[in-house]
């Protein structure tokens, strides 16, 4: 399994599911498991740490307590999104950062990128991506092949 | 153009806004952009303050709410790069008021708006929540 990126709505296979909407579905349908990798990605991506499948400590729990899952920000309920639901496809526009600095650890999925879009970078260089047909284990070959498509 | 510039202690939590220009944030996903929407639309509330607060699950009527909201002093375009256009920008009324959007990218002409990017300092933990103009 790899993480498929497509660079453009364009690209997507017919048929596929596109989500835009990635607050609206991530209510609906994914919650916070327990497990490493939810508590990273709300570590890491809003200083917050995980109570229950529906609640978590944000980094002003002192004054305003436990928060609903919906409070989380659009980056990492993206990234929830993403490694819950690998048969959907994810627009990342509303959040590029977030999602790109996950990327080495998500080893399946669906996503749509625009490579023009900021690209930011967890320190670890090792990846599993399929990219227009072109897998790629390291970012170091993966972002000048973003750059390439980009300009 | 408006501005926004308020002191406000909310449940022990202090906020100190300052925004002076119509702007446009950058700031990555995670920085407290929505909590400081939400911060100003609390604001609007209790000062009987019109406003009108918009992101991509209005995506499908995004150009309805902006057309009833047209007077609204304060507008927030929250996740802007998923819906934002020229036809929408046209209908904001730039002059009377304040317009805040976020996005990741230039998904327009920023500049033709009279908006430039914002330069701003945010301190966001867990006793307080400070925007500070920068230049």
């Amino acid at each position: 399994m790899s993480l498929n990126i497509y660079l453009s709505e364009k690209d997507i296979p017919e048929g596929s599911e596109l989500i835009l909407k990635n607050n609206a579905f991530f209510s609906l349908n994914t919650c916070l498991p327990d497990d490493e990798f939810t508590a990273k990605v709300l570590k890491e991506l809003d200083l917050a740490e995980r109570v229950s499948s529906f609640e978590f400590l944000g980094r002003n729990s002192r004054l305003m307590g436990t928060l609903h899952k919906d409070r989380l920000s659009t980056g990492a309920k993206t990234v929830l999104n993403i490694k819950q639901h690998p048969e959907k496809i994810f627009c990342t526009r509303a959040c590029p950062e977030p999602v790109t600095s996950f990327i080495p650890f998500l080893t399946e999925g669906n996503i749509v990128f625009d490579p023009k879009s900021p690209f930011k970078r967890c320190g670890i260089n090792e990846c599993d991506i399929l990219c227009n047909g072109i897998r790629f284990t390291t970012l170091l070959d993966f972002i000048p092949y973003l750059w390439d498509k980009a300009f | 153009m408006r501005c926004l510039d308020f002191k406000k202690e909310i449940n022990g939590f202090k906020v100190d806004i300052n925004i002076p220009t119509n702007t446009v944030f950058f700031s990555p996903s995670g920085t407290g952009i929505s909590f400081l929407f939400s911060l100003i639309a609390h604001y609007c509330l209790e000062n009987g303050i019109s406003f009108c607060k918009i992101d991509e699950s209005s995506t499908d009527e995004v150009k309805n709410i902006l057309i009833k909201n047209r007077k609204a002093v304060v507008i927030m375009l929250d996740n802007a790069d998923l819906y934002l256009n020229t036809e929408l920008m046209d209908l904001l009324d730039m002059e009377n008021s304040l317009v805040l959007i976020r996005a990741h990218g230039p998904v327009i002409n920023f500049l033709k708006y009279n908006i430039t990017p914002s330069s701003y300092r945010i301190e966001f933990d867990e006793e307080k929540f400070l925007l500070t103009y920068d230049r």
